[in-house]
């Protein structure tokens, strides 16, 4: 069988010892309580000038006093994001199938995705800007850039993971090379596909982001940009809890179709 | 009945190539297998047995000497779905159900569209009717095997090859299933060539037993097992059944003596 990274079967296992939903929660919760608490009383004592670190209320009443600016900024980071992901990814596995044909394709293919890998995305965000101006285009294919390679070298590893056994039976009913494809590689490269969406989601809310800070008039990376030079922390500190709402709200979503798709897979047992 | 072997193997010779290191693994094998004979393969590890399962299917070409199926070479007849395979691991597919796995020859060779029928026949036969809906992981690791019999029965070979099938069973469930694979065979006129390593199970089933050496892999000895068929769990008390272990034990004793001064081709895979 194909096997995805250790660590989602670890994860698996942790989570069913701490199973309650209501446990879950509640030690992160009170974690996150307590370091809230603790900043607020800190910032007050101490008498922190709120351009530097704001408390955590003033933090709070800046996010609850303009709801609606910061959703409708958020609602251009996440579809930048998740635009960015599909296109990088559809790229990314569309490569690997490729690539997973023959070695001689891998050898010619690679140092391509190797090449777009090692440019920094510095200098593709600024090329990026020069060919497509300041629009959605360069940003998404910005948060496409940084999924790619993730998803491209674990796709290639699941579609390459087929083990001796089944490649055996599949042989000795004389499958062709397509069947073997779509109903061998293909459904067994899936935990690979859902290990590499871990990692890249986070990578694509970041990609967006950064992007959006350089070249951005909309989107969590304007509004820090703008505020940063205006020395607005309550406004900065409020995105800032805006973008990590989101990606853990992303990482969940993944998390909760992966256990759908996957459950046959060893690490949801 | 036709009075042909199904069978021919003539100085069957395999080489394996090991980073420029040749090893042999067969060296000059001969045998015959009669049609709708029941014919088990026994010997030490590294012998060659899974080779000669392989190079039988026509999964690895043979480096020299003749194979002969039907009269046709081994990888014609794998073509035209004569052959049926069962290995140890019973590689069913994790993403699929029981009847999609057991479907899977047939989906493999008339591209879409299976009889649902035929597939709950075997399923059936195999006892695991109720379960067609379950997937592999929802299975004790008898039902698995037993579905891979189902599977290797849905092309309707002639010639069934089982690479150590209950090898991975508990003793109780391995002593069981025996009589439910000669209950499954018997009456259907099929050729089965089994690989075993336990000597009762070679005994119980066959109606010869052929005796590897290895290093390199040769058929020292066929013992043609003279007991009545049905063959049931009562005759393993029986004075013959005892007789005839012990010749295939004297058989293998043979070669345990003769093995440390034969040429390296025995060190285990
Ligand atoms: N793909 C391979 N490449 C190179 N050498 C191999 C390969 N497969 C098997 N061999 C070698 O051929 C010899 C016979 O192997 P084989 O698997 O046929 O033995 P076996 O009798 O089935 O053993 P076991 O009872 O342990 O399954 C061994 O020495 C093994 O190392
Ligand atoms: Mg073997």
């Amino acid at each position: 069988m194909t096997r995805s990274p250790r660590s989602t079967r670890t994860e698996a296992r942790l989570g069913s010892i701490i199973r309650p939903a209501a446990g879950r929660l509640l030690l992160p919760a009170l974690v996150l309580g307590l370091i809230v608490t603790i900043w607020e009383v800190w910032t007050r004592l101490a008498d922190v000038p709120v351009y530097i670190v704001p408390a955590p209320s003033a933090v709070g009443s800046r996010l609850l006093g303009e709801p609606a600016f910061f959703a409708g900024h958020a609602a251009s980071t996440l579809s930048v994001a998740i635009g960015g992901w599909a296109l990088g990814s559809a790229v990314a596995i569309l490569y690997a199938a490729i690539m997973s044909q023959s070695q001689l394709l891998e050898r010619a293919l690679y140092p391509l995705a190797l090449l777009v890998k090692v440019v920094p995305v510095l200098v593709w965000a600024v090329l990026f800007v020069v060919w497509f101006g300041f629009g959605p285009t360069p940003k998404v294919l910005i948060a496409a850039l940084i999924t790619f390679f993730p998803v491209l070298v674990n796709t290639l590893a699941g579609l390459r993971a087929a083990n001796a056994e089944y490649l055996d039976l599949f042989r000795s009913l004389n499958a062709s090379r397509a069947q073997v494809f779509w109903k061998l590689r293909a459904p067994g490269s899936l935990p690979y596909l859902f290990a590499a969406f871990r990692i890249a989601i986070p990578l694509a809310v970041i990609g967006a982001f950064v992007a959006e800070y350089f070249t951005g008039d909309r989107g969590i990376g304007s509004i820090i940009s703008v505020a940063h030079s205006n020395l607005d922390m309550p406004t900065v500190f409020s995105a800032v809890l805006v973008l990590a709402i989101m990606g853990i709200a992303l990482t969940a979503l993944t998390s909760y179709l992966e256990r759908r798709i996957l459950f046959w897979h060893d690490s949801f047992r | 009945m036709d009075k042909t072997p199904h069978v021919v193997v003539r100085e069957l010779t395999h080489v394996y190539d090991v980073s420029g290191v040749s090893l042999i693994a067969l060296d000059k094998v001969d045998l015959e297998v009669a049609r709708g004979s029941f014919l088990s393969v026994i010997g030490p590890s590294g012998a060659g047995k899974t080779t000669l399962l392989k190079v039988l299917g026509g999964l690895i070409d043979h480096t020299s000497g003749t194979v002969e199926i039907d009269g046709t070479a081994p990888e014609g007849a794998r073509r035209r779905n004569r052959i049926g395979f069962v290995f140890q691991d019973p590689a069913l597919l994790p993403w699929r159900t029981v009847t999609d796995n057991v479907a899977l020859p047939l989906e493999i060779a008339n591209g879409q569209g299976h009889g649902p029928d035929t597939v709950e026949g075997h399923l059936r036969a195999v006892g695991l009717a109720a379960f067609g809906s379950y997937y592999p992981h929802q299975l004790s690791g008898g039902m698995k095997q037993r579905a891979a019999f189902a599977r290797a029965l849905a092309s309707a070979p002639a010639l069934l090859l089982l690479d150590e099938p209950l090898g991975s069973l508990d003793e109780i469930t391995r002593t069981h299933m025996r009589f439910e694979l000669l209950r499954l065979w018997e009456g259907t006129g099929r050729t089965v060539v089994l690989v075993t390593h336990s000597v009762p199970e070679a005994v119980m089933m066959s109606d010869e037993v052929a005796v590897m050496s290895s290093g390199p892999g040769r058929i020292l000895r066929n013992i043609p097992i003279e007991m009545p068929r049905p063959r049931d769990d009562a005759m393993e008390g029986s004075s013959i059944f005892a007789e005839h272990v012990l010749k295939v034990r004297e058989s293998l004793a043979l070669e345990g003596h003769r093995g440390p001064t034969a040429t390296g081709a025995g060190s285990p895979a």
